[in-house]
């Protein structure tokens, strides 16, 4: 298997911890379809300095821009968002899946991207508790990895509909040949860029 | 280490794993991850948790826990207990040892601490007595 070739766009952690971070992602080749190169992110929770770092780097680059609320997404962003809202003082959100809760919830229902991802979202719909981000919020959207963006669109809309502002939104890796960044219409931070050529990243 | 109860429970495991500065280990529903996984099928309780564990299975990553861990389980709320039963099994297949099964509630009448049989904490507990 080629070497993968990352490139961390963060001056938020230290050499040690960029170090731990590049060796915890794993690369699962044709995963979930053929070509495609996911990046499997268990070992960077399991690892607790490059964790750590993730948190520092997001967490110094969202205070400096002035983030009033932290979305998480259902399920694997809540590991990343829950630690950085606690990291800038300000409040954790979940974005669930339907169903989930028992309080009145606002939601919007979105479409999946060009393959099938119904295995997490077959629903294509996005809730959260309807008292759960206040209206002015500058928020700050985090999920584990940006695929299609179907989902990170979705949460995008959910955060308008409520009346609050999409500041950013952050994942820790990409899956470039699937044109994410193109397709989420708010500004999308990578922290872990994939520059091997099947990636073809955008600029 | 410290074991999170998908999804809720990650919410809050995540950043005592991080204050602890030890391992995090999500522990999830069958079918989600790409890599090699080791699981347990359990039973669900009387409760009724079929929403989140329909499928009656946690999961985690092969290598994910180190076998003679001293692990910390941590869920948002103890119902049955079921899911904490799997969670503890799982633990215990890999030759890890919980220390202990934490949550912030639990909901009183479905004697989740009796079917659980390792030490539970539970954070905030209800004052009249409905749950002793």
């Amino acid at each position: 298997m080629a070497a993968p070739q990352f490139q961390i766009n963060t001056d938020g952690c230290s050499e040690e911890g960029k170090q731990a971070l590049l060796e915890a992602i794993t690369i699962v080749e044709d995963f979930p379809k053929p070509g495609l190169r996911f990046k499997e992110l268990t070992n960077v929770l399991t690892n607790y300095i490059a964790f750590q770092a993730v948190v520092d780097a997001f967490a110094k680059r969202y205070r400096a821009m002035g983030v009033t609320a932290v979305v998480g997404i259902e399920s694997r962003g809540y590991a990343y968002a829950s630690p950085v809202a606690l990291a800038l003082g300000v409040p954790f959100v979940p974005f669930r899946k339907p169903g989930k809760m028992p309080c009145k919830s606002v939601g919007v229902d979105f479409n999946l991207g060009g393959w099938n991802k119904s295995a997490s979202f077959g629903k294509d719909r996005l809730e959260c508790r309807e008292d759960g981000l206040k209206p002015g919020a500058k928020v700050l959207i985090i999920d584990d990895l940006l695929g299609t963006g179907a989902t990170l669109i979705g949460a995008c809309a959910l955060v308008e509909h409520v009346k609050a502002e999409v500041v950013e939104c952050a994942c820790v890796v990409d899956m470039p040949a699937l044109n994410g960044r193109t397709n989420v219409p708010k500004p999308t931070f990578i922290l872990v860029d994939d520059l091997s050529t099947e990636g073809a990243a955008s600029s | 280490a410290v074991v999170g109860i998908e999804c809720r429970g990650y919410c809050f495991a995540a950043p005592v794993a991080l204050g602890l500065k030890v391992p995090f280990v999500p522990f999830r529903k069958p079918g989600k991850l790409p890599c090699k996984s080791v699981g347990v099928d359990f039973n669900l309780g009387a409760g009724g948790k079929s929403a989140c564990f329909g499928k009656d299975r946690l999961e985690m990553r092969e290598d994910g826990l180190q076998a003679g861990s001293r692990v910390l389980i941590i869920d948002d709320m103890l119902g049955t207990g079921a899911t904490l039963v799997g969670a503890c099994e799982l633990v215990e297949k890999v030759n890890a040892e919980v220390v202990e099964c934490a949550c912030i509630v639990d909901l009183s009448g479905l004697n989740g601490r009796e079917r659980v049989t390792k030490p539970v904490f539970v954070l905030i507990e209800e004052e009249d007595g409905n749950n002793i």
